[in-house]
């Protein structure tokens, strides 16, 4: 299968901290992909990485074959690619509605006349942006008339609220930064049946997980990451049984 | 239809709230200026110097603005990229060079300012200005402009990573700014009669920020409100006499304490 995204020989320092040493990976188009690691693996600078809100040191990144290395962030994501944070990041000061609105941003109202139309209020973007919204806040399982402000919600409805608006860009990859963290049990086998239903959709995931459970019973494809580097690749029943992942989350050498 | 007096403080006041709207654009998107005195003036010389050559007044307001917005475009590219604290600091050391660039430019008088401008400016022309501005930010919190200023304000990198071009909205939201500082100076030229750079010194900045601070900034009524308290409080003051910027000084400590978030309380958008 052709890969999404490409990632070829990435490093990334933190002064002396070497991070991310020479990652090489693929992600292929329509997986689950999972990223696990111990902690300080570098799994998030990774994503962060992938999201350009880092750039790497060294190495390129290549979505559908095109090398994107070096974009600014709302490049990236108007090429396609969206994400969510470890720490839910909302805007208080908005409804949840509006807040999945903001994923709309680069899709609609291009151009000074539009937007022009739109602000003496005859344009009809506006109106299409607030329907995408609906339906994503629906496709995520929360209730469609969310006016509420998103910090009155539970975490994982949080949580919903933030993949909602980074479906609503319309990504063709869509990066998870550890969705399940802190969530209830219950909410966790949720989460896990929505990451399906998005693989439905036909987007690709890249997730970075430390439950393991959840990762074997979803992920098609699990990259371990240890000390910043690479250290197995392959179908989840094939990482159980890899002696060096088990020894980098049991620490027997 | 008011004493000449307070026909006068109206028409100040209003030249305040269009200062504090040209505070408020900015600083919905997280951009602090301490600047905005820099760009009045600029809209301040440039009207009064087309008015002197007959110029009509509504033409030579544009033009006041538009050269005010010009100027924010170059001082916002290289204030944009720096963050927090530092675009105060830039942006307080452009006002500061536009009074001492006025200070030596001869051709506007100098230091001994710009005399014999035309009293062009009427109170009903203020409020036609401040109903506009007020329009125009009820708008853009509507669409996905205003969306994108508030998310910038919260969070710059998450703003980013949702496709937000954050040079683009902060300059528009900057310019747009320095834009209406160059209208409130424009309308103020032609009420005071005679301009001279001290008038745009750094406090003329600092009190646009006292009002954008007070009114609060989750109300697009705030900066409205904030100007209107601080113009007006020290007028009625006046009774108090020689304690009367004591007495003012301690009303805002009291208000700063009791409402951290400005006086009006964030409203309730509907949205449907």
């Amino acid at each position: 299968m052709t890969p999404i995204l490409r990632v070829e020989d990435v490093s990334r320092r933190f002064g002396g901290y070497q991070a991310l040493s020479h990652v090489t990976c693929e992600i292929a188009a329509g997986h689950i992909h999972a990223l696990i690691g111990p902690n300080g693996a570098g799994k998030s600078t990774l994503l962060n990485v992938i999201g350009g809100s880092l750039r790497p040191n060294d190495g390129r990144l290549f979505f559908e074959e095109n090398d994107y290395t070096g974009k600014r962030p709302d490049q990236i994501s108007t090429m396609g690619i969206a994400r969510s944070f470890q720490h839910v990041r909302l805007v208080p000061g908005l409804s949840v509605l509006e807040n999945v609105m903001i994923g709309c941003h680069a899709r609609i109202n291009r151009g000074p006349f539009r937007n022009l139309l739109q602000f003496l209020g005859i344009g009809h973007a506006e109106a299409s942006a607030r329907r995408t919204a609906r339906e994503m806040l629906d496709f995520v399982g929360l209730p469609v008339n969310s006016r509420s402000e998103p910090d009155q919600m539970p975490l994982a409805d949080q949580r919903r609220v933030e993949i909602a608006r980074a479906l609503a860009s319309e990504p063709r990859l869509l990066l998870l930064d550890e969705p399940a963290a802190g969530l209830h049990p219950t909410d966790i086998s949720s989460f896990s049946v929505l990451i399906q239903k998005i693989r439905g959709l036909r987007i690709t995931t890249l997730l970075v997980e430390h439950n393991m459970r959840l990762i074997m019973s979803i992920a098609d494809t699990v990259t371990v990451l240890r000390a910043g580097s690479v250290i197995a690749n392959g179908p989840p029943a094939a990482i159980r049984q890899n002696a060096e992942v088990i020894s980098a989350y049991l620490g027997t050498e | 239809m008011l004493g000449g007096y307070w026909e006068s403080v109206a028409v100040f006041l209003g030249v305040n709230c269009l200062m504090a709207l040209s505070l408020y654009i900015p600083m919905t998107a997280g951009l602090i200026s301490l600047g905005q005195g820099g760009f009045m003036a600029i809209g301040a010389y440039l009207s009064a110097v087309l008015t002197k050559a007959d110029v009509p007044f509504a033409l030579a307001l544009a033009a006041g603005g538009g050269a005010a917005a010009i100027a924010g475009l170059i001082v916002g590219t290289p204030a944009l990229r720096i963050r927090g604290i530092y675009v105060m600091i830039l942006t307080l050391g452009f006002g500061e060079i536009v009074r001492v660039f006025f200070q030596n430019f001869e051709p506007t008088g100098g230091p001994s300012g710009l005399g014999g401008i035309a009293p062009l400016t009427e109170l009903w022309q203020l409020v036609v200005a401040n109903a506009i501005g007020l329009l125009v930010i009820w708008r853009i919190r509507a669409v996905r402009l205003g969306r994108a200023m508030i998310a910038i304000h919260e969070d710059n990198a998450a703003a980013e990573a949702m496709g937000i071009n954050l040079t683009r909205t902060k300059l528009l939201a900057f310019s747009l700014g320095a834009f209406v500082a160059g209208i409130a100076g424009g309308f103020y030229a032609h009420q005071a009669l005679f301009i001279d750079p001290n008038q745009f010194d750094f406090s003329r900045s600092a009190i646009a920020f006292l009002y954008v601070v007070l009114g609060g900034l989750a109300n697009p009524l705030g900066p409205f409100v904030g100007a209107a308290i601080v113009t007006l409080l020290p007028e009625m003051l006046r009774f108090v006499q020689d304690w009367r910027m004591t007495v003012f000084g301690a009303l805002l400590v009291v208000l700063a304490v009791w409402r951290p978030g400005g006086l009006l309380p964030a409203l309730r958008w509907r949205q449907k």
